[in-house]
């Protein structure tokens, strides 16, 4: 059970005995070795006792195998007796048992010193082993030495640990101390890491304190600054134990996702009140639109009605020119003279029916132009209109004279007309038959 | 909420303890309904506004196509009644024409003629036909 040892057992034997042995005289030894030894080390005096014992029958068994094996081997071999319970301690003893170079050592060690103080003392030791003792004594002052050396080493390394050990004990410690604090005091601390604690500690508490005002204060408008500011200063309290840097990394993302929302919640809020102002936007649009329609639609209904009316005067008058037609027909009708001056009149009628249709189709086209380019198609539709309109009205004329080829484009004007037709009259009344109508025609 | 302060009588019986326990853990979960509740409200508010503005834009939309239909169609009626009010201008010159060529017939040959009356009606202000408008500016007003 023994043959384990915890580092710390071992260091502890290996620390508290190494001191205390040299000064001893053998006979003590194991007394004050257990004496001295703390008592919670009750089970390595158990393991010295036993060694003790070991010795001594290493002691009277490896005067035979000493000679075969060669001297170094032979030392570690005598020496390197492992500190076993008493039933297994004298089988084990002459097999070399492979150790652990420190265990080894310590067992060395250890025996070494027992075996030369045994050797000095106990009388009874047989004579033939003299020579052996002084082989041994001298190989022993050998293993001593280098242990000494090894031993310095290995104890200055485990030192550093412990220290280091006891160190982070102490600075968590400290870490409490100095969260409860909010201040950097560090302590008992190795120099080197309390530098640097200290340094970011001091740094992020301040704007930290300082940041919570501020937020407090203008919510909104800093954002933006503050943002800036929070990614490059994002040290935060960082703890001095070895932990330092998941710690720093902790806070960091700490920080970092406090500004992430805060521009999150900020966005959001923006993206509110945008919808809120589209809404009212299209609302507004919406309410002129509706205005715009009725207008236009009034606009429409009354000029529907226009149409109507137009329409009714237009045939009314077609109705009420074929009627003063017919009778000037029927007053030429009573006196066959007058034929040839109906044909006339007919005629003189439908070119005069050609030219206001002209002249209004002329009138029409100038106005059109005025209107800019997007209506050209209903100025086109407007003409077809008026094409058909213009046929309807040449037709009732026509009905009377078909030689009168709507297309004929006479220039004069109606006033011209009119003066024609008069002459006529004065000419039928002098009684001047000729039929002038043809020649007014071919004259002008 | 700081429910997290230490409350100055817990250290009283454990009876007491628990029921400050049991209070913060009521406001502590009434606080929770009360911002889920908070929270979706707020959302239902951003649904509402998205469709309205959805709504809105289609409605307007719409709006404007029909307003360009009446607009065009209210242009072509409108040159429509150009034209006739030009025919009727055209019609009312004829039949004055051949009321005085009757009227001299009449004198002439001593016969009563009916001489259709020009119907005043053209003589209407409205008659004179305005300037066709084009529909260009009726979207201007």
């Amino acid at each position: 059970m023994d043959r384990v040892f915890s580092v710390d057992d071992m260091a502890d034997q290996f620390w508290s005995p190494a001191p205390v042995r040299l000064p001893m005289t053998a006979e003590e030894e194991t007394t004050s070795s257990s004496s001295k030894v703390h008592p919670t080390m009750m089970n390595r005096s158990e393991s010295e006792w036993a060694f003790q014992r070991f010795l001594q029958e290493a002691r009277n068994n490896t005067t035979h195998s000493e000679s075969e094996s060669s001297p170094s081997a032979s030392a570690v071999a005598s020496s390197s007796a492992i500190p076993e319970n008493d039933v297994v301690e004298i089988k084990d003893q002459p097999q070399p048992q492979p150790q652990p170079q420190p265990r080894a050592q310590h067992r060395q060690s250890t025996n070494q010193q027992t075996a030369s103080f045994n050797s000095v003392a106990p009388p009874n030791v047989p004579v033939d082993s003299e020579e052996y003792q002084a082989f041994l004594k001298s190989r022993l002052n050998l293993a001593c030495a280098a242990v000494a050396l090894t031993r310095a080493s290995f104890v200055k390394s485990q030192e550093s640990p412990i220290v280091a050990d006891n160190g982070s004990q102490a600075s968590s410690t400290g870490q409490l101390g100095m969260q409860a604090l909010g201040e950097g005091s560090g302590y008992g601390l190795p120099k080197g890491q309390d530098k640097d604690v200290i340094g970011p500690l001091g740094i992020p508490s301040l704007p930290a304190m300082e940041k919570k005002s501020v937020v407090q204060v203008k919510s909104t408008t800093s954002g933006s600054s503050r943002e800036q500011s929070d990614d490059d200063e994002a040290e935060g309290e960082t703890e001095t134990n070895n932990t330092d840097p998941t710690d720093a990394k902790r806070v960091r993302r700490m920080l970092s996702n406090r500004e992430s929302a805060r521009r999150s919640r900020r966005r959001k809020q923006a993206h509110l009140t945008e919808l809120e102002t589209q809404v009212s936007q299209l609302r507004v649009e919406n309410s002129s639109l509706l205005k715009r329609l009725s207008d236009i639609s009034q606009k429409y209904n009354e000029s529907a009605v226009d149409n109507r009316v137009l329409k009714a005067d237009v045939e009314t008058l077609r109705a009420k020119v074929k009627m003063a037609e017919e009778t000037v027909k029927r007053v030429t009708g009573l006196n066959p003279l007058f034929q040839a001056m109906s044909d006339m009149s007919t005629m003189s009628m439908p070119s005069f029916a050609d030219s206001p249709s002209d002249t209004s189709a002329d009138a029409a086209v100038p106005v059109q132009d005025v209107p800019n380019q997007q209506h050209f198609y209903q100025s086109a539709a407007n003409n077809n209109h008026m094409s058909r309109i213009e046929n309807d009205f040449v037709d009732i004329p026509s009905a009377e004279n078909e030689q009168q080829s709507p297309g004929n484009k006479m220039g004069r004007t109606a006033s011209m007309q009119r003066v024609a037709s008069l002459e006529h009259l004065q000419k039928r009344i002098r009684g001047d038959a000729s039929p002038c109508g043809t020649q007014c025609n071919g004259k002008q | 909420m700081d429910s997290t302060k230490p409350s100055s009588r817990s250290d009283g019986d454990p009876r007491y303890a628990g029921v400050v326990d049991e209070r913060k853990r009521k406001r502590m979960i009434s606080n929770r309904d009360s911002a889920r509740r908070s929270r979706m409200k707020k959302q239902q508010h951003v649904d509402g506004l998205t469709t309205q503005i959805t709504q809105l834009q289609s409605e307007n939309n719409l709006l404007a196509d029909q307003v360009n239909v009446v607009a065009n169609m209210y242009v072509g009626l409108e040159s429509e009644n150009n034209v006739l009010r030009a025919q009727l201008a055209e019609l009312t010159d004829r039949l004055r024409s051949l009321n005085s060529v009757l009227q001299i017939v009449e004198e002439v040959s001593g016969l009563a003629m009916d001489i259709p009356e020009i119907p005043d009606a053209l003589l209407e202000p409205w008659q004179l036909p305005c300037p066709m408008q084009t529909s260009a500016s009726m979207f201007q007003c």
